[in-house]
């Protein structure tokens, strides 16, 4: 089924539409939502309002030019809502463990995504979020640029830097 | 240098959502596509509203018609109000009726009071001589010539 198909559906309230919406987008949107929340509570609570939010806005759906981009940017909006009430939480860092979906048999690869968290831990919120969006939610910079509102140029230095930071990190951290 | 964080990156698949979360979500989006019943509150506010508006019109036309009471027990059926509103209400044969009898009332009660003070003198008809672009009849008939109004003295004995 296409994409304007689908996008039509969900514009008429269709809640099938809404089902396979949710089956093609809510892991990566779930993992984004934690990344910048922080809890797993609160990126799922965020991931319902999203949902609820996108079920509001259904009618602009259908001429919607980017669905996913368009559900990570209303994800994003429900991010900060959430995060602005909740801005005294103290925030505990991310363990591979919330993070990954790791294979227990796995030789070394819980110690490998440990020392991956961590240098994903160790960068500044907004270049974390173009690192999640890039390499988990599959969008190109001039997409994550319209979602973010940065110039593309920013997006993709960012991008550069914090793998940069990530690589200098875990060279620091050699087991 | 990048490539091997990117790699890293790419062998650590991202955890998803719990798959408990689904029905959760899709259940919350179902029961928001519900179409929302009516509130009894909202209801029994329209009923409230409804019953006001009609209470307002009839209270306005039951001053309406009270304040025209009074009105022709102060002044008498042919005020002119009255006879106004007679015109308004769509019935102008009556109006006109009425408006005739309030001439002639005020013709009279002119009369009276002239009569009371002798200061009335019944007008005198005009001569059909003064008209001299009406041409003349033969025989002496006047019946044509224009008259004045004229009290009929029996309402005055």
């Amino acid at each position: 089924m296409s994409m304007a198909t689908l996008q039509a559906r969900l514009a008429r309230g269709e809640p099938a539409a809404f089902a396979e919406l949710y089956d093609s987008c809510a892991d990566r949107v779930g993992h984004y939502l934690l990344v910048r929340l922080g809890s797993w509570p609160d990126a799922e609570e965020a991931l319902q309002e999203t949902f609820l939010r996108l079920v509001r806005l259904r009618r602009k759906l259908a001429d919607v030019e980017n669905l996913a981009a368009y559900v990570f940017t209303v994800a994003r909006n429900e991010a900060a809502r959430l995060a602005a009430h909740r801005a005294r939480r103290q925030q505990v860092p991310l363990g591979a463990a919330a993070l990954f979906r790791l294979a227990p048999s796995a030789d070394g690869a819980q110690e490998a995504a440990e020392r991956v968290a961590g240098a994903l831990e160790s960068l500044a919120p907004e270049w974390r979020e173009i690192v999640e969006l890039k390499t988990y939610g599959g969008f190109t910079f001039q997409e994550i640029s319209r979602m973010t509102g940065l110039p593309q140029g920013t997006v993709a230095t960012r991008y550069r830097s914090a793998l940069a930071k990530m690589q200098a990190w875990l060279g620091r951290h050699e087991p | 240098m990048n490539e091997d964080v990117k790699q890293l990156l790419g062998r650590l698949p991202a955890r998803g959502v719990r798959p408990e979360l689904r029905r959760q979500v899709l259940g919350a989006v179902d029961a928001c596509l519900q179409p929302e019943p009516a509130s009894p509150w909202l209801r029994r506010s329209a009923l409230a509203v409804a019953a006001l508006l009609l209470l307002g019109a009839g209270m306005n036309v039951w001053v309406g018609a009270r304040s025209s009471r009074q009105m022709a027990q102060l002044f008498g059926p042919a005020s002119g109000a009255w006879l106004a509103q007679e015109h308004r209400s769509g019935r102008p044969s009556d109006a006109d009726a009425l408006a005739q009898h309030y001439l002639l009332l005020q013709q009279l009660s002119s009369e009276l009071e002239a009569l009371s003070k002798g200061t009335f003198h019944e007008p005198m008809e005009k001569s059909p001589q003064m008209d001299r672009g009406r041409p003349a009849r033969a025989g002496g008939d006047r019946s044509g010539c224009q008259r004045l109004f004229r009290v009929d003295h029996r309402y005055t004995a």
